[in-house]
């Protein structure tokens, strides 16, 4: 199963769209960098990369999106395209962290003990959580969460490496704390690339989920109509 | 031909499964109602969040119902507009996903087209052309169709819907969201001259306004709520009953010029105020008494839903399978056209 599966990721949580398809010849990415395009030209990329690898929509294994958090209309663009798709062909769905994946994203570049995903969350918080390598899979040392800027805590000892909007658009508040970092990548958004990993250990292990039982994290909940009204 | 149809453009998720041949093969409604209760009115995220969760496990209820899997289907029609952008995504973006998997048109509907055509539905079916009264929560409109996709709006509400009227009205009256139903059962016990309300712009045009009458109703709940604190049940049915009469003696006036005007044979009544038992049958009986045919669908076809998405979508099933997810918040009837 391992060298054979086929896997569609699409990742939407931020101004950053892109859909990897992941086939045994390889990956085949397109990407567009303006929110406001994302309805329009996320499933032309599917198809695109679709063509590119050579397969068709019913070929596939499985299909992996980014569940968030980040923009709650790309986090729901990519669930039900996912949803809508997978229906289609009948084929599993994982929903995967969007803030793991940037992580897993670090990890194919960077040999760090620890990665914390910091992205702006708008309204004065950010989306946080802090990243260890277990079996070759970003997995959370505690829940990712939505913070004010001040209560983030990165990690102190060992090699680690920070990243993700957060970091630039708070950059002198955290200035001294990422100054013991390896790695420092404010530019870094969640990419479809960075599903791949875990949706592969997901669909070995049997564990898709259907494509009506899928949930969004959001993250952010009643604040958000009642700040915003 | 067998259409799916979706409906995801305001408060209420809906699923239908309609076949050329078979008529309405099954369908499935979920309401926001009461997620929105507290906040007074829709919340767009929220409606976006509930339409997200709901629509997927809507579509294996409606297939299931059916006894059909979704290689069945020849196209998957989805309400594109007009309505709130979150809620008109979710649904696109289910549909066009699913039909490119399926190798099956996607296809955009004009949601008051869907409720135009709903009557379409029932038999007798209404055929073209026929002068629509399109009313509910969002519009009060009077439409000439001479074709499919051949809509002209000829009378229009120049501010409130009368939908939104029956809305503000029942929250004075301390009576929960929709307004419609409550009031008309209300008014089962009133009496609808103890109240003398305004008929705006009666003998003038095919236009509505209902602001005005709205405000009298205020005004008068006001001067009794002065007198007595807490208004007995007989006079809150009178001011429902009195308020319902008012609004459905606008509504007939105008239909009734808007038929002279344009001397159609045929009308239909859409929309969810459409469900109202009173203008259903003043309206009929006084269309009928001019040689004029009436027709309305079911209640439930009268307030959002799947059916009337797909049947309107059967009705445009072409052979194009674009890739784009249209939504389009404000999107005004008149300029569709025979092939969209
Ligand atoms: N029996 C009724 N009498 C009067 N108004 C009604 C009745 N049933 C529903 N309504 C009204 O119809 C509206 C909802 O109709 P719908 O077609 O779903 O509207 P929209 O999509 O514009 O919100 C609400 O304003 C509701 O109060």
């Amino acid at each position: 199963m391992g060298v054979t599966m086929k896997i569609l990721a699409i990742e939407a949580s931020t101004e950053v769209g892109s859909v990897v398809v992941q086939t045994p010849d390889g990956q085949f990415r397109r990407s567009i960098d303006t929110a406001r395009a994302q309805a329009e030209n996320l499933l032309p990329m599917i198809d695109d990369a679709l063509r590119d690898a050579g397969i068709v929509p019913k070929q596939l294994d499985a299909i992996a999106f980014g569940r968030g958090p980040g923009s709650f209309t790309g986090v729901r663009l990519a669930s039900m395209i996912a949803q809508g798709l997978a229906a289609a062909v009948d084929v599993g769905v994982v929903a995967v962290s969007s803030l793991a994946a940037a992580a897993q994203q670090i990890w194919a570049q960077a040999d760090v003990q620890r990665v914390a995903i910091c992205m702006d969350a708008r309204m004065g918080e950010v989306y946080f959580a802090e990243y260890s390598l277990i079996a070759g899979i970003a997995t959370p040392v505690e829940h990712e969460r939505l913070l004010a800027p001040g209560g983030v805590k990165f990690p102190v000892t060992g090699a680690w490496a920070a990243a993700g909007s957060g970091l630039a658009v708070y950059g002198d508040e955290y200035a001294t704390a990422v100054a013991g970092a390896t790695l420092v990548l404010p530019k870094l958004r969640p990419d479809a690339s960075g599903l791949i990993a875990a949706a592969q250990r997901t669909l070995m292990a049997g564990e898709l989920m259907s494509a009506d039982a899928i949930a969004t994290h959001y993250l952010r909940g009643e604040s958000a109509w009642q700040r915003s009204s | 031909m067998r259409v799916l149809g979706i409906e995801t453009s305001c408060d209420e998720t809906g699923v239908a499964l309609f076949d050329t041949d078979r008529g309405l093969l099954a369908e499935a409604l979920s309401s926001q109602i009461s997620l929105h209760a507290k906040f007074g009115g829709v919340v767009p995220e929220l409606a976006a969040r509930d339409h997200g969760a709901k629509l997927a496990p809507l579509v294996n209820q409606v297939m299931g119902e059916a006894g059909l899997g979704l290689q069945a289907l020849d196209g998957v029609a989805y309400t594109a507009g007009p309505g709130l952008i979150g809620a008109l995504m979710v649904g696109g973006a289910y549909a066009v996903s699913l039909a490119y998997g399926l190798g099956i048109p996607a296809i955009p509907v004009h949601h008051m087209e869907g409720h135009l055509l709903a009557p379409m539905l029932e038999d007798p079916a209404p055929a073209f052309p026929f002068l629509g009264l399109l009313v509910s929560g969002g519009h009060t409109q009077l439409v000439a169709a001479t074709g499919l996709g051949r809509y002209a709006t000829i009378g229009n509400t120049l501010d409130d819907a009368a939908g939104e009227a029956f809305d503000k009205v029942a929250r004075l009256l301390g009576l929960p969201y929709p307004g419609g139903p409550q009031i008309a059962a209300l008014a089962e016990t009133g009496r609808a001259d103890a109240f003398a309300f305004p008929r705006p712009l009666r003998g003038r045009g095919l236009d509505f306004s209902f602001s005005g009458l709205k405000t009298a109703v205020r005004i008068a709940v006001a001067a009794e709520t002065a007198k007595t604190p807490r208004l007995s049940d007989q006079l809150r049915a009178d001011i429902a009953a009195s308020f319902q009469q008012a609004v459905v003696d606008s509504l007939i006036e105008k239909c009734l010029r808007a038929l002279d005007a344009t001397g159609m044979e045929r009308l239909v009544i859409a929309g969810g105020v459409g469900a109202n038992r009173l203008l259903r049958q003043m309206l009929t009986d006084q269309a009928r008494a001019r040689g004029v045919e009436v027709f309305y669908p079911r209640p439930e076809l009268c307030t959002d839903n799947g059916a009337m998405i797909a049947y309107a979508g059967a009705q445009r099933l072409g052979q194009s399978t674009s890739l784009q997810i249209v939504a389009r918040p404000r999107w005004p009837l008149d300029t569709l056209t025979p092939s969209n």
